[in-house]
């Protein structure tokens, strides 16, 4: 059994313009201790779904189809009382800007503690401070540092800690949302290289969301790309990198500057995303599509098999 | 580029130090080094990337060449006249001559004034043309940017402008002047990257249509070398290293960019990368305010020397400098 499965979710919001359909039609399933990757451009839905696997969607948001499965439970059919459990238990989140997650006027260590102790009571404050410590040498914060306020630590100590937050009471999916966005290239390694041996360690499966192609590239087995709320290729990370398929995910990579290879002319993709709450029927990339053909824009596009395990949204490639 | 590369922009021994406020109860304020003594020249009809983490003084560079900030001490020269003391009318010409591109496109803009007010704006300023000509001047950069039919955008408000559509207005405000001189302090980093490769593709453009020479600060090596002829890498206020973008890129010589490289993440080349593996694991104590900037960091660094004294900026291969005392014998880890 996958430890997550999501069939056929969608889901929308309600706002002053209209009702906005931001994830439509997302499936997939994650194995224990493995990683996946979503990748996609501002308003792609990538942190919805996120948000909707914590059970964390705002008041305007809503799940009007599909499952969650995890470990065989459908998230959307438990009680709130049990999703609470669940959330920060069994399934964490390390949150986009991270550093302004941290409660300014609270002790780092207390923080942490404060979680461990609202998961598990019979550890008490002493144990659970016993627990921070060990957490704070997994994730390379000295010792000396745990009295600190958030104020007093670096950005990358900041991110650090939200991992020591993340992981403190031994969940089995961490859901990271742009964990370094706001973070040095030199930190950033850092610390995806500290995930990667945290989630080896730990088996850990781990959901990556970010619109940097190369850090998910760096951290994840499985890549989905998305657009304008569609998965529209899922794959097995050598696969979607090296021979993509849909023509969003080349034209991705081709826009993308990197120091390797040779210097060729970036190829941005024209034209801007769609807006949300009139989606384009068919394709929802036709209109800045290279290869569009006739019909593209009028049938909505079904998934192709390209070789087993990767899959793609679009009929002509 | 000509083989006798011609100097716009000259900047000698420039330093700027920040002073912090003491706190409430009296304690004294700190100075923080934000440029130490940089000395760089850009040329005539270049993109010149200027590469820095956070905090490497990056912007204060920029910001330092328009004139929105007093250096301490040291010099700037732009074609060949001296602009750190312009006043009134010269002060006013120079600003004609250099423009700037800032970072946030969301910030950059007034939301009160339509895309024809905020790209005519400078035009009025400087008493360019009348009404007429000035809406001429004004379509033609917005075509020069790409915002085309520029009847669809010069009445509407930024709020109904994407963000590359802002930045493209940017661009078009800073280019409608005809600037000799244009900064782009991280045009792209609120951008996704399929919108920011098209605005990369603007200024080459502009540099291409216009001869205009561009200095162009980012934290992104790749973006540096996509786009410029050379490239200047800057940690905690000091030139580390300077010289052809492509030279940096495949042979750095300065441990501080060989780990910035190193940390680089490498997509679709699976195999063999090569790490260079300077950067240290603990950082060690800075000697003192004279040691190598990069010291606390370096592998390569030795007490005695880059912990005693600071390296100078030295030549390794025309136009290639950098400042380490073991590039020149070179090193092994």
């Amino acid at each position: 059994m996958a430890l997550l499965e999501v069939e056929n979710l969608s889901i929308g919001y309600n706002t002053k313009g209209g009702y906005l359909k931001a994830v439509e039609g997302v499936s997939f399933a994650l194995e224990e201790g493995q990683s996946l990757g979503f990748v996609g451009e501002s308003g792609c839905g990538k942190t919805t779904i996120g948000m909707a696997l914590m059970g964390l969607l705002p008041s305007n948001g809503s799940i009007t189809q599909g499952r969650i499965l995890f470990e065989g439970e459908d998230l959307l059919e438990i009680s709130e009382k049990k999703m609470r459990q669940i959330r920060w238990g069994k399934i964490a989140m390390i949150f986009q800007a991270a550093m302004n997650a941290l409660n300014p006027v609270q002790r780092v260590v207390d923080q942490i503690a404060e979680a461990i102790m609202t998961h598990s009571p019979a550890v008490g404050k002493r144990g659970a401070i016993e627990q921070v410590k060990d957490l704070f040498q997994i994730v390379g914060i000295p010792q000396e540092r745990m009295r600190d306020y958030p104020h007093q630590y670096s950005g990358g100590m900041k991110q650090r800690a939200i991992i020591a937050m993340a992981l403190a009471c031994r969940p089995k999916l961490i859901i990271a949302d742009e964990p370094t966005t706001a973070l040095d290239v030199i930190v950033q390694d850092q610390i995806l290289e500290e995930t990667k041996n945290l989630q080896r360690e730990f088996n850990i499966g781990m959901i990556f969301i970010s619109h940097d192609i190369s850090i998910v590239a760096d951290v994840s087995h499985d890549i989905g790309i998305m657009y304008a709320g569609q998965l529209v290729e899922y794959g097995a990370r050598e696969e979607v990198f090296e021979s993509p398929v849909h023509p969003y995910t080349k034209a991705l990579l081709s826009s993308y500057p990197t120091i390797t290879g040779d210097r060729s002319l970036l190829q941005p993709i024209p034209g801007e995303t769609p807006n949300l709450i009139y989606p384009p029927d068919g394709c929802r990339f036709c209109d800045r599509c290279p290869g569009a053909k006739p019909g593209c824009g009028e049938e909505s596009p079904v998934w192709v098999d390209v070789s087993p395990g990767h899959k793609t949204l679009c009929y002509h490639c | 580029m000509d083989n006798q590369p011609n100097p716009i922009l000259q900047i000698e021994d420039i330093r700027k130090v920040y002073k912090t406020k003491g706190s409430v109860l009296g304690g004294p304020g700190t100075d923080v080094v934000a440029l130490d003594r940089i000395s760089l020249e850009i040329y005539k009809g270049e993109i010149f990337g200027l590469v820095g983490e956070s905090g490497s003084g990056k912007t204060t560079v920029g910001r330092l060449i328009v004139s929105l900030e007093k250096a301490n001490q040291g010099e700037i020269f732009l074609d060949d006249v001296e602009i750190t003391g312009l006043k009134g009318r010269a002060l006013k010409g120079f600003r004609r001559r250099v423009q700037m591109i800032f970072q946030d496109p969301y910030q950059s803009l007034n939301p009160q004034r339509s895309v024809y007010d905020t790209i005519s704006e400078p035009l009025a300023v400087h008493a360019i043309g009348n009404p007429e000509t000035r809406q001429e001047l004004v379509e033609e950069a917005m075509k020069s940017v790409g915002l085309s039919p520029p009847g669809d955008f010069l009445h509407r408000y930024p709020h109904r402008l994407s963000g590359g559509q802002r930045q493209r207005v940017a661009i078009a405000r800073a280019m409608v002047l005809r600037p000799q001189f244009v900064i782009a302090d991280e045009p792209t980093s609120m951008l996704d990257a399929s919108i920011s490769a098209q605005i990369f593709n603007i200024l080459l453009e502009m540099r291409e249509n216009l001869s205009v020479t561009i200095l162009f600060i980012t934290h992104s090596l790749a973006a540096a070398r996509y786009l410029c002829d050379r490239i200047a890498v800057i940690y905690r206020g000091n030139l580390m290293e300077i010289g052809p973008g492509e030279e940096i890129i495949r042979s750095p010589r300065h441990p501080y960019t060989q780990a910035l490289i190193d940390a680089i993440p490498k997509f679709g080349h699976s195999g063999e990368i090569k790490r260079y593996g300077t950067l240290l694991g603990t950082e060690r104590e800075g000697t003192n305010g004279l040691c190598c900037a990069f010291f606390p960091r370096c592998k390569v660094a030795s007490e005695t020397r880059c912990g005693e004294e600071r390296p100078r900026l030295n030549e390794c291969s025309p136009l290639h400098s950098v400042a380490c005392h073991y590039a020149e014998e070179g090193f092994e880890l």
